[in-house]
């Protein structure tokens, strides 16, 4: 109870609400803008919380953090570019809602889907770090490995046309990210001769290039056509309390989604990017109507906005409890944690539990401030996307991605990267393979290759060292829900046929043409 | 009637050059840092074959760069690239303002007629915009803009 109380007298400064405010604004703005990521918004404020008292400054980056995670629907609504890794699925149905006339109404949505998120995650981690915290420890290099592999058959599925051309952009995805200096021999692979491919390929380069060049591309072919196909839609619904009634008509979906975004989030290096997916993929596996998925369809971007703001305060368990971060921005607040002193572990939870649940609670606040200012904000950013003209608008955001591009390691190579990825993404892409799958495959192919490599290394006392990636039960538990993955669109496929019987199969086929 | 491309062919042959362009740049490197990209290309090769059959047996057909001007796709690649390649001889703010303008003045030039009196307004405009951008990245933030000719 005094513990209660020490942290209700901490949060109840005027200035903690005001950072707080500032923090979901500046996010929201940062995360909003393509090539500008979440991570980057908090490495930008950290100079500026060097002079702050311990809580005052983690306050702020839980607030940057959560506002730039939610801001990354903006652009996937408005312009078809994720603006963060997390807002991939966003795009998938939250544009072709904007296209649709439903703009505000998916702004709506995706604004009180990440409220509902972001505090679903401050639940998680106030009532379940402890055992989740247990649960992270057990992942061996085996189990990363094969949490890779599942990742390679929801690139299949997530792949809206042929799934040989989602394993084919998944794998090239892989391909990309063992460009550079191998993670355990130390070799360069890949590099061509080209010292600056050593450092790799970035993934946010990847990112930018694969999902903004070929939009900017669209918008340049269609000219002014690209940007009438979205317009305003009526106040009427896309209200609060209409996406509010919206969102919480579909309960299953939403808790299914908090929960998928708990369980990545708690798996280091994953975060919101992987959840987002996997959240929108299981939606779209559970719907009556998955064929209205990539068209327009609630149920997917309520998936990806509730699972995705889940990870913010749901990547800190393993950052709180073990120190290892969660999630790239997780990495600048554990900075920022020792720089005052604080060591994760369980002294943060008993000697500095008032700052800590202080700064937990702070990011439940930061959750509810996100509905003003993001329905404020969102009406106000959307206003400004369908004004601009479009030969005004393209570049400046080719402008905004160069600069974004260029500020993450200084190095106009990366501009270069991104220009030249982009452009095979966009030829990729008219050939009917995603940019999702290859940037998705991007993301786990480090993952993967470490878990992988280990794996055998541990393994070399055995007959067959490869035998080790089997051995574990949560492997074999992993490798069996990766099996299901794999198959269970076939069996839904194959139950269905069987369901309707063979004459309206035989109607069917002859229907089709 | 639009020309229709076989996409899975096509995709197919595009992932087995991939795949050969990896293969040559593998490098001379020792069995723990080739061991997983050779297992990933290996796989690269056997979705792309398995495309090219697939194009052979039942393609699936479509038509490519049909929607949209073509010609201001690959003059907005040029702009882009010509733009960054310019960035380390120009410097970062003079090449931006040449970059943005040029292409606002491409864009719209299909659109409309461009006077020089629209043309000095963009200017002003993306003047500003460069300039706001320029200032929070170079004198906020710190990071360090590529300086060319001028600054």
């Amino acid at each position: 109870m005094e513990l209660f109380w020490k942290v209700v007298t901490e949060l109840m400064n005027p200035f903690v609400f005001f950072l707080i405010l500032g923090g979901v604004t500046s996010g929201l703005f940062v995360g909003a803008m393509p090539g500008l990521t979440a991570a980057m918004a908090l490495a930008v404020l950290l100079p500026f919380t060097f002079k702050l008292p311990p809580l005052l400054g983690l306050v702020a980056l839980g607030a940057v953090y959560m506002g730039a995670i939610y801001g990354g629907s903006f652009a996937a609504i408005l312009v078809n570019t994720p603006g963060t890794p997390s807002s991939i699925a966003t795009a998938f149905e939250g544009y072709p809602m904007a296209k649709d006339g439903r703009a505000i109404e998916a702004i709506s949505i995706a604004t009180v889907s990440s409220a509902v998120g972001g505090l679903a995650g401050v639940f998680f981690l106030l009532v379940l770090s402890p055992p989740l915290a247990r649960l992270s420890i057990q992942f061996g290099s085996a189990e990363y490995f094969w949490v890779a592999m599942l990742g390679l058959t929801l690139i299949a599925s997530l792949s809206p046309g042929s799934t040989l051309k989602g394993f084919m952009g998944g794998s090239f995805g892989m391909v990309l990210a063992s460009v550079g200096v191998a993670p355990i021999g130390g070799e360069n692979r890949f590099t061509f001769g080209m010292p600056v491919l050593q450092g790799g390929v970035e993934m946010i380069v990847a990112l930018i290039g694969f999902f903004v060049i070929p939009e900017l591309f669209n918008m340049a072919a269609h000219g002014r056509a690209a940007l009438v196909e979205v317009t305003m839609d009526s106040r009427k619904r896309g209200t609060f309390f209409s996406a509010i009634r919206t969102v919480f008509s579909m309960p299953v979906n939403l808790i299914r989604s908090c929960i998928i975004g708990e369980i990545v989030a708690i798996i280091p290096g994953a975060g919101g990017s992987i959840a987002n997916l996997v959240a929108y993929n299981e939606a779209k596996r559970a719907s009556k109507h998955p064929e209205r998925f990539g068209k327009g369809t609630v149920e997917g971007l309520v998936a990806s906005e509730s699972s995705n703001n889940v990870t913010v305060a749901g990547s800190m368990v393993p950052l709180l409890t073990l120190g290892i971060p969660g999630a790239p921005p997780d990495a600048v607040i554990l900075g920022v944690m020792l720089m005052h002193g604080l060591r994760p572990g369980m002294d943060l939870f008993t000697v500095s539990g008032d700052l800590t649940y202080a700064f937990i609670i702070s990011m439940g606040l930061a959750a509810l401030f996100m509905v003003p200012v993001g329905l404020l904000g969102g009406r106000l950013i959307y206003r400004v996307i369908v004004k601009t003209p479009h030969y005004l608008l393209v570049p400046s955001i080719a402008l905004v991605t160069i600069l974004g591009t260029y500020a993450l390691r200084n190095s106009l190579s990366d501009v270069v990267i991104m220009l030249l990825l982009g452009t095979t993404g966009f030829v990729l892409r008219e050939l009917e393979v995603e940019s999702a799958p290859i940037v998705l495959g991007l993301i786990l192919g480090g993952i993967a290759e470490m878990g992988f490599v280990q794996s055998i290394l541990r393994g070399t006392s055995l007959d067959h060292p490869w035998m080790m990636l089997f051995q574990n039960r949560l492997s074999q538990i992993i490798i069996f829900m990766m099996v299901l993955s794999f198959a269970s669109p076939y069996l839904s496929a194959g139950f269905r046929r069987f369901k309707r019987g063979p004459e309206e199969l035989l109607k069917d086929e002859g229907d089709s043409p | 009637m639009k020309r229709q491309t076989n996409t899975d062919l096509f995709a197919g042959i595009l992932g087995l050059v991939l795949v050969g362009i990896f293969w040559y740049g593998r490098g001379e490197v020792g069995h723990l840092s080739i061991m997983f990209p050779n297992a990933i290309l290996f796989l690269l090769g056997v979705f792309s074959v398995a495309l090219v059959v697939k194009g052979l047996v039942r393609p699936h057909r479509r038509s490519v760069f049909s929607e949209g001007d073509r010609g201001k796709i690959l003059g907005t690649g040029t702009i882009l690239f010509v733009w960054v390649i310019a960035i380390p001889y120009a410097g970062f703010f003079l090449a931006s303002v040449a970059g943005f303008w040029g292409l606002t003045c491409y864009l719209a030039s299909t659109h409309r007629k461009v006077t020089p009196l629209q043309a000095g307004k963009w200017l002003c405009i993306v003047l500003a915009e460069v300039t706001f951008f320029y200032m929070i990245f170079a004198k906020l933030l710190y990071v360090p803009l590529p300086t060319g000719l001028f600054f």
